[in-house]
């Protein structure tokens, strides 16, 4: 049997015990490096993943598997080769709904409060790796819905970046089809979206508030010109990176955030030993890293 | 608690001829997670268990259930603790026997939802326990079940007061506890606190009940509060809290708990608080199955 999964065409899976422990011993070696957790129920996700590679490799079980990921000589070429896998097909609109939830009904209202306080009505988001644009153009819907209610009278923008230049010649135009709307409600598609034959295609008031850029997230001088950020959306971009590249992308990060600013990784990235000056926040069925504001209190806010 | 509230909530408690006992079959099994294990007596609960003919049979009736699929038939209480382990049964047993005799009226709060919470924080506390080497993982798993009785009670005490605090709750999308204080004038940790006094249930247990919602102002088992209070926390952030929206921003770090724990646990400083996170949806996942297992019950869907 051939099966059609995302855009990749795959095989006779080998076989597939997500009993199998040695699965959660890949886990554990997928966390370790990336910081992408597999909850056990969850598993199964991994197990799927980890059989596309498998039949590639003509590997049969698990064990030979997390041998060719921990002691061949080409182990961080199939580890690369696994995250691949884990993430493709992760791209759509409204990706994340606790996430949206949180910045709609948490972030932004928080934000918007202390910087009135500071007489500030400007708000500056990132999607830092947009690929080919379906997070800036979620968030870019996101923030128009409120711009007659909680942002009458602020600006908005967001900078899209990525270091793909062809992901970001499809994001410009902003067409996408079924698979990538498969999570987007109706309302949005009638109020930002036309009918393009079998697709959609963004509408000027979405793309007037995002402006794309290629940034590689390792160039230092790239980094220090994004600054005064209040929310930066980093999701399934770092899983790429070693540790060391990932703690100086993450340091970037807190300089380019105001005092208050958030980050939002993919729902089940963690920023563990990597970076200290974050706080990790939790908002409901979801996390954030939390840029302390200068006047601290903590707790639950 | 204020002395004149206490003594007014103990009364009016006191008065209420549906406020359900505790059953015999529950004592052995309360006295073994409030105390010490040296005292646990696997004979008595066994006996005790196997005595209930209603809730042995129901608890068979789990153990057999897809939830804890077994390739042997499980046929009697003593069985079933061979091939599930004391902590199972003991957790099905308990399912059996608070889920019936403590049911929120559905119109307010689905009783399933409120024993969903119940059980995820019971199992947050004994993982979070274990975690930090907190000396008594069990008797947190009580407290964690039983930090909420209150609400039952005010249920009870006065439905059209507990009805609005609800309703309150759910539409200004504030705590439960914010809006029985605005609503009510107490709240559910008062009443559980008298209720459990009412039932001898162990200090630590009714102290976590007092005091789950404000953790630093509790009396001696501070540790037990402070992981209740925490565990209730990452629930309520983890889609087990009370079936509504709560737009909390959560830094479990600061909180008042977090620090005490600190204080006496050192290993809570090397935690991976993101992993512990993502790993407690397993949990959730647990006590859902095992509250619509229990749910799923001839007797309890009359």
């Amino acid at each position: 049997m051939v099966t059609q999964v995302g855009n990749v065409t795959i095989g006779e899976p080998p076989v597939r015990d997500t009993t199998d422990p040695d699965y959660l011993k890949i886990r554990d070696v997928v966390y370790r490096v990336s910081g992408i957790y597999h909850p056990e129920t969850k598993l199964y996700l991994l197990a799927e993943r980890c059989s596309r590679r498998m039949q590639a490799l003509s590997v049969r079980t698990p064990a030979e598997y997390l041998e060719h990921l921990t002691q061949r000589p080409n182990r961080e070429a199939e580890l690369r080769m696994l995250l691949n896998e884990i993430t493709i097909g992760e791209t759509c609109m409204f990706r994340s709904m606790p996430q949206l939830d949180a910045l709609r009904r948490i972030i932004l209202p928080q934000t918007i409060e202390s910087k009135t306080k500071l007489g500030y009505r400007r708000l500056r988001l990132w999607s830092a790796g947009c690929s080919t644009g379906e997070e800036p153009y979620t968030l870019a819907m996101v923030l128009l819905e409120q711009a007659q209610t909680v942002l009458k009278g602020w600006t908005f923008e967001i900078a899209a970046t990525d270091l793909n230049e062809r992901s970001l010649e499809t994001a410009a135009a902003g067409v996408y089809g079924d698979y990538g709307l498969r999570n987007t409600p109706d309302n949005y598609k009638r109020r930002f979206m036309t009918p393009d034959g079998k697709n959609f295609r963004m509408n000027d008031e979405a793309k007037s508030i995002i402006t794309f850029s290629r940034v590689n997230l390792q160039d230092d001088s790239k980094m220090l010109f994004m600054k005064g950020m209040d929310i930066i959306f980093c999701c399934n971009v770092l899983i790429y990176f070693d540790g060391a590249s990932k703690s100086r992308v993450i340091h970037h990060f807190f300089s380019n955030l105001l005092p208050g600013g958030y980050l939002l990784l993919g729902a089940s990235e963690s920023l563990f030993q990597v970076n200290d000056e974050f706080r990790l926040v939790h908002f409901p069925q979801g996390t954030a890293y939390w840029k302390p504001a200068l006047s601290n209190t903590g707790g639950t806010k | 608690m204020n002395p004149a509230l206490h003594k007014d909530l103990a009364h009016r408690i006191a008065s209420i001829d549906s406020l359900p006992t505790v059953p015999a079959v529950m004592r052995p099994l309360l006295e073994m997670l409030g105390g010490s294990h040296d005292t646990m007596d696997l004979e008595k609960v066994i006996e005790a268990v196997s005595r209930d003919k209603t809730i042995s049979a129901q608890v068979l009736r789990l153990c057999n259930s897809a939830l804890f699929s077994r390739s042997k038939v499980v046929d009697s209480i003593r069985g079933g603790v061979l091939q599930l382990g004391l902590r199972r049964v003991q957790e099905i047993v308990m399912a059996c026997t608070f889920c019936p005799m403590l049911r929120v009226k559905k119109i307010v709060l689905d009783p399933a939802i409120f024993w969903r919470h119940s059980f995820g924080c019971a199992l947050v506390c004994r993982k979070f326990s274990s975690l930090i080497d907190y000396p008594d993982p069990e008797q947190a798993y009580l407290a964690g079940l039983l930090h909420d009785i209150g609400f039952q009670v005010n249920s009870l005490i006065d439905p059209e007061g507990w009805k609005a605090a609800v309703h309150k709750a759910v539409s200004d999308g504030i705590p439960l506890y914010d809006a029985e204080m605005a609503i009510l004038g107490y709240s559910h940790c008062e009443t559980g606190r008298a209720l459990a006094e009412q039932w001898q249930l162990p200090v630590a247990v009714a102290e976590a009940i007092e005091f789950h919602q404000v953790s630093e102002t509790a009396a001696e088992h501070g540790d037990v509060v402070a992981i209740v209070h925490l565990s209730d926390l990452f629930c309520r952030m983890r889609n087990m809290g009370y079936g509504y929206y709560e737009p909390l921003c959560v830094d479990f770090t600061d909180d008042p708990a977090w620090h005490l724990l600190a204080g006496h646990f050192r290993k809570l400083a090397s935690m991976d608080l993101a992993l512990f996170t993502f790993e407690l949806d397993v949990l959730i996942e647990e006590a859902q199955k095992l509250v619509d297992e229990v749910f799923s019950s001839p007797t309890l869907a009359a």
